[in-house]
């Protein structure tokens, strides 16, 4: 008995300091982390929309809205140009094979994608990691929503894209995500 | 101090071909060169200070709760490492971030704490971790070099291509029946010579 609470002590010890250390390290790079984070947001709404020269976060009741339609949206943003409104870049996560993977794509005002890029993610190094690289996102620019994207894991033909080769799994939850954002942005900003 | 306890790792222990540790990672990752050496680095670094941490605290852990204890100093490691990296150095997080949650279940750390840190002096354990560290860091090139140069044709290192073979590529051998070949022949390859020098 007594060892037991002996063992039970250390154990606790160890625990807390551990507890300690990653409650100080956190606190002391929470800041800098949530600041680049928002600098790689912007750079990716920026590369998502190139024509924009300004990015303004939609009214907050918007966004509720949105995010009543999928709680994985992240963030809206209207894309702007000389003032007037010329698409959106909506962040959203979207199951992937190893967890979320943070998508930002970009629609201009006919619903047509812009552009697409992929924020923090913990796909595979080597496989489904690889849907972070050109080859892969750059496929779903210039798609409309008239029908969904679809994954094809050989060729890719009229609104398709080829899947990340042995990452079906996070070709098809990039794919899905950028058809569900589709449609709730179709309906909420245009109705 | 001695200085076989870092040159064991390399090739004669090696973790990957003799211990058999990690194959896990080493299966999944090393679909290239280049992913194979990312891998390799952010673990020898892991290695290295958790062996390190563990020697310095082993007086103070009984025997009967090592194994937790071994994880929950190992896991927070790990995790402060992450967070400082992604804070104060941003471009080594984007090259070896990803790979750092493969690290907190990687074998190889627990193994080596437990077979060796848990046991030796500071300084030991630190040649200890280096040479596990280098030894698997080398495997895991050789796996990723071969892997990639089959499978794609060539080797691309950090967006440069280094060479490209007249050959047309096996897509299989990046896939995972690609890991299981080489692998085994490499395995083999490694134990024959080690009999033959017997």
């Amino acid at each position: 008995m007594k060892d037991i609470m002996k063992m039970g002590l250390i154990l606790m010890v160890f625990c807390l300091l551990s507890a300690l250390a990653l409650s100080m390290t956190y606190g002391s790079t929470i800041d800098v982390i949530t600041q680049s984070r928002a600098a790689a947001d912007i750079a990716n709404r920026k590369e998502v929309m190139g024509e924009a020269d300004d990015f303004a976060p939609i009214d907050e009741g918007l966004l509720e809205q949105f995010q009543r339609e999928d709680p994985n949206i992240k963030d809206v943003h209207q894309a702007l140009k000389g003032g007037n409104v010329i698409g959106h870049v909506v962040k959203v996560s979207s199951q992937g094979f190893g967890g979320p993977i943070e998508i930002v794509v970009g629609f201009d005002t006919d619903f047509q994608v812009t552009g697409l890029r992929l924020g923090t993610h913990t796909e595979t190094p080597g496989l489904g990691a690889n849907a972070a690289k050109p080859e892969f996102y750059e496929q779903f620019e210039g798609m409309t929503l008239t029908r969904d994207i679809a994954v094809d894991k050989v060729q890719a033909g009229d609104n398709q894209v080829q899947a990340v080769t042995a990452a079906t799994v996070t070709s098809a939850a990039v794919t899905n995500g950028v058809n569900r954002i589709g449609k709730i942005l179709e309906r909420l900003v245009n109705p | 101090m001695k200085l076989s306890n870092f040159t064991k790792g390399l090739v004669k222990e090696n973790p990957v071909f003799y211990q058999l540790l990690g194959l896990c990672p080493t299966l999944a990752v090393t679909t290239s060169l280049e992913n194979g050496l990312g891998m390799g680095i952010a673990t020898t670094a892991v290695l290295f200070a958790s062996n390190i941490l563990i020697s310095l605290v082993r007086k103070l852990v009984p025997d009967k709760i090592r194994i937790p204890i071994f994880i929950v100093v190992i896991a927070t490691f790990v995790s402060v490492v992450e967070m400082l990296l992604e804070g104060f150095v941003p471009p080594l997080y984007r090259a070896l971030g990803i790979f750092i949650p493969l690290i907190v279940v990687n074998c190889i750390i627990l193994a080596r704490a437990e077979a060796f840190a848990y046991e030796n002096g500071v300084l030991d354990s630190m040649l200890d971790g280096l040479g596990m560290g280098l030894g698997f860091t080398m495997s895991l090139t050789v796996l990723g070099f071969i892997r990639e140069l089959l499978g794609t044709g060539g080797i691309v290192f950090f967006g440069n291509t280094l060479f490209q073979l007249p050959i047309p590529a096996t897509i299989s051998m990046i896939l995972p029946p690609g890991a299981f070949l080489v692998m085994g022949m490499l395995m083999a390859l490694v134990n024959y010579m080690k009999k033959k020098e017997a």
